[in-house]
């Protein structure tokens, strides 16, 4: 081999270790890629989402770093710095999707409290519809009670169920003979009629004086009349209002048994009271 | 300049040495092959990247990926092979960057719908509660 041979290949070879490629000094486009990077390494959103295309990013830019020419740099900065918007967009994404993940939680969270509330409505709607039924049944019972009070508090007053209503008969004991004024004994009586009539608001009474036959016919009208109204004093006195009390006289007309006897006439002379609704 | 730091070697080898240089020189430091791997990848991702989505979400993005394609195999065409792998490679990541967005948009899009409906919910709830 020639010297000339060896110096040639010594040169070449020493000419590929100097020169190499050249390091060529970093263009702007390459420093602002590295300053992106630089910022992009300190989101904690990127370095979670998108490892990879950081890492990606960043292999361009190594890559821009040791370029051949102002051109290569250049574009291995732009394609880094696109990396760089890559990996942005991709961290975005999924936190996005982390945040539906979320979302749909939370959604399935308030689709149970709306069905809850829903089924809260609907027991509610029934347990109204329940105490409906239960109130209406109890009204039944209550006006049930009611009747049979009234049935017991008549039988108190010994009232006769008749075709003019019921009817309560003072016995003419109730009265000093040929007087007017009703006896102490009568006011028991007087005032548990008062009392039922304060209960029953809507019933309105009828009293009606009778009498035997002894004496005018003129005289037992009369006599009849007055008695009547000493009822209705009566009643009055003790709460019920007048209006409510309508008085009629019928003398000896309306007797209920034979006058020829002292018994018969006994029951012959008394007042009526026919309860109306 | 590592020339000038050895002047023995300068002194003695300059003709072979000036001969390296021009060989390099000639060789060039980056005798660029036809960048088959990277065209392929840039057609790739443009093809998975163009959609009705980026068309929408990443217009600017999108066309440019494209553009750029086009431009790199001209580029290829001319043997500019250089020219042509940069091309290649901007266009990927562009591409790729098209895709990313227009992904991102969509999943944000679907949050804010979810969280509209969950509004909805709550508003629904609100007024069954007040019932």
């Amino acid at each position: 081999m020639s010297r000339t041979m060896i110096n040639l290949f010594t040169a070449t070879a020493l000419a590929l270790l100097f020169t190499a490629c050249g390091t060529l000094q970093k263009n702007q486009a390459l420093l602002d890629a590295e300053q992106s990077y630089a910022d992009a390494k300190q989101k904690e959103q990127l370095l979670r989402y998108a490892p990879t295309e950081l890492e990606r990013a960043n292999q361009a830019l190594t890559r821009a770093a040791t370029a051949k020419s102002e051109e290569d740099m250049t574009s291995l900065a732009y394609v880094g710095k696109t990396r760089i918007e890559i990996a942005k967009s991709v961290a975005a994404r999924k936190a996005a999707s982390a945040r539906l993940t979320e979302l749909g939680e939370i959604k399935d969270k308030e689709r149970l409290k709306a069905r809850e509330i829903e089924i809260q409505l609907e027991q509610q709607a029934k347990s109204e519809a329940l105490r409906e039924k239960e109130a209406a049944l109890m009204e039944r019972e209550n006006a049930l009670a009611k009747a049979e009070a009234l049935r017991k508090e008549l039988e108190d007053l010994q009232a006769l169920k008749t075709e003019r209503g019921i009817v309560l008969t003072l016995g003419d004991v109730l009265f000093s003979t040929g007087k007017t004024e009703l006896l102490p004994g009568a006011m028991t009586t007087i005032d548990k009629l008062a009392s039922f009539l304060a209960e029953y608001p809507d019933k309105t009474v009828l009293v009606e004086g009778h009498t035997d036959n002894v004496g005018t016919d003129e005289y037992n009208q009369n006599l009849s009349e007055r008695r009547a109204i000493s009822v209705k004093n009566a009643l009055m006195q003790a709460g019920v209002d007048g209006s409510r009390i309508d008085t009629m006289g019928l003398g000896e007309t309306q007797p209920i048994t034979d006058n020829s006897t002292s018994a018969g006439r006994l029951k012959n002379r008394r007042v009526e009271i026919v309860i109306r609704d | 300049m590592m020339i000038d730091q050895n002047p023995r070697l300068w002194h003695t080898h300059t003709l072979p040495i000036f001969s390296a240089l021009v060989f390099t020189a000639l060789i060039g430091c980056s005798s660029t092959p036809e960048p088959v791997a990277e065209m392929a990848a840039a057609k790739t991702s443009l093809v998975s990247a163009e959609n009705e989505e980026t068309t929408r979400h990443a217009p600017v993005a999108i066309d440019r990926a494209k553009q750029k394609l086009k431009r790199a195999e001209t580029a290829i065409a001319k043997e500019e092979y250089e020219e042509a792998k940069r091309l290649a490679e901007e266009a990927q990541a562009d591409a790729e960057l098209a895709q990313a967005i227009a992904a991102k948009t969509e999943a944000e899009k679907a949050v804010k719908e979810l969280e509209n409906s969950i509004q909805v919910l709550r508003e629904e709830i609100m007024r069954a509660r007040s019932r």
